[in-house]
């Protein structure tokens, strides 16, 4: 067994998480979830635009949020989850910075709800690669590339330990603008 | 809705504060409740508008360079803050333990002052500084042991008047909580002066004597 079941507090809804390393059909596999492959009910992440799984729940968490209230922003809810690792609204740009690329050698899966030793065999025969323990998770992390994508000063990447704590808080902030912020105060 | 295994750890007049799991982490959810007293739409308005400010300011203040909770999730619908747990003690009761040292107090007006300058430097007000709400991690990260929290009452300005009211608001409260504190809070000030060097702490600083004069509110006369 080399998978991870975690609960989503907010939901009340399950999250099961997966690694693969030397994977071989990255390509296969883009292009089986852009043609809606309705098999491949997975979030499939780019194993070096993760730093932690901690990130892949928090993406996880939000998602199983809007699935509950009706309010999902892209397809469903796997393609929900790399959208929420974005610090944008951009969902073309999630999905090249943290999707499957025809490129990615390692993937990180994160499955909500279902059973995971169902899910388990069944990412064995979708994905050509080599099934980790999910304490794999965050080992391939490109820095460089986390720096990019949520536009880190250098100041936020020295800071090693908040390093997940500044990705996790540009993720959670992701949309959160309704409110004009003024300096009168009706208290 | 919040998860089982909530712990109240503070009500005040605004939020409940919780202890919560949270996704393998300890975590601080912050819900701000209703008023029955505020017709219900405006209510609702004014509570969400909160929780995105207060979230937003948070952000800002990391960004800055201002230690401060990270926000793990924003649960708009529940009002609710999810934000890293600090693993802390207050400076209130940092300061009320055993007798420290002069160079143990020294330092850490230096790291109060330059905490409070960054913060003014990004334009955030805080609202509510009290040694309550600053907060010393117990495990050193880097150089930031000091952490600022509760942004409940906070909002955004240029105005060294706002600022001014900020540091007043902190002296009030340290000099009433601590006695005998008037020379750390000297000492507050002039690592203020010197880290805001060249971006308006002089200013400030100017308008914090005559803010002492007239007090927190500004007349509204003329």
């Amino acid at each position: 067994m080399t998978g991870s079941t975690h609960l989503l507090e907010t939901s009340a809804e399950t999250a099961h998480l997966f690694y693969f390393s030397n994977v071989r059909n990255a390509k296969a596999l883009r292009e089986q979830l852009l043609a809606g492959d309705a098999r491949l009910a997975y979030a499939l992440v780019d194993g070096r635009a993760v730093l932690d799984p901690f990130q892949l729940l928090v993406a996880a968490g939000r998602a199983a949020e809007a699935a509950r209230d009706d309010r999902l922003k892209t397809r469903n809810v796997h393609s929900e989850v790399v959208y929420n690792l974005a610090p944008d609204t951009n969902i073309g740009g999630a999905f090249r910075n943290f999707g499957v690329v025809d490129d990615s050698q390692a993937l990180a899966v994160v499955k909500i709800g279902g059973q995971r030793d169902e899910a388990e065999s069944d990412l064995i025969d979708l994905i050509d690669g080599t099934p980790e323990s999910t304490e794999r998770i965050g080992s391939d992390v490109d820095l460089e590339r986390i720096r990019k994508c949520y536009k880190l000063t250098p100041a936020e990447m020295a800071h090693r330990t908040q390093l997940i704590n500044t990705v996790v808080t540009a993720m959670a902030l992701k949309g959160v603008t309704q409110a004009a912020i003024t300096t009168t105060s009706d208290a | 809705m919040l998860p089982t295994g909530a712990e109240l750890i503070y009500q005040g007049a605004e939020a409940r504060v919780y202890c919560v799991p949270f996704l393998g982490r300890k975590a601080v959810a912050k819900e701000r409740f209703s008023k029955a007293y505020r017709h219900p739409v405006l209510d609702r308005k004014l509570t969400s508008r909160r929780v995105v400010q207060e979230a937003r300011l948070l952000q800002r203040c990391r960004r800055a360079g201002v230690a401060a909770p990270a926000v793990y999730h924003v649960d708009l619908g529940a009002s609710t803050i999810y934000m890293e747990h600090i693993d802390a003690t207050t400076v209130r009761d940092h300061l009320h333990q055993a007798t420290l040292r002069a160079e143990q107090v020294s330092l850490l007006a230096q790291q109060i002052g330059q905490l409070l300058a960054r913060m003014h430097q990004a334009d955030v007000i805080h609202g509510d500084l009290t040694t309550s709400n600053m907060m010393l991690r117990k495990q050193e990260e880097g150089d930031q042991r000091l952490v600022a929290i509760d942004f409940g009452l906070s909002y955004t300005s240029t105005l060294p008047e706002d600022k001014a009211v900020d540091l007043y608001v902190l002296e009030r409260a340290f000099l009433s909580t601590h006695p005998n504190s008037e020379q750390m809070f000297q000492e507050i000030l002039d690592f203020y002066r010197a880290t805001g060097k060249g971006s308006g702490a002089q200013q400030v600083l100017k308008r914090l004597d005559e803010v002492r004069l007239r007090g927190r509110k500004r007349s509204m006369i003329g």
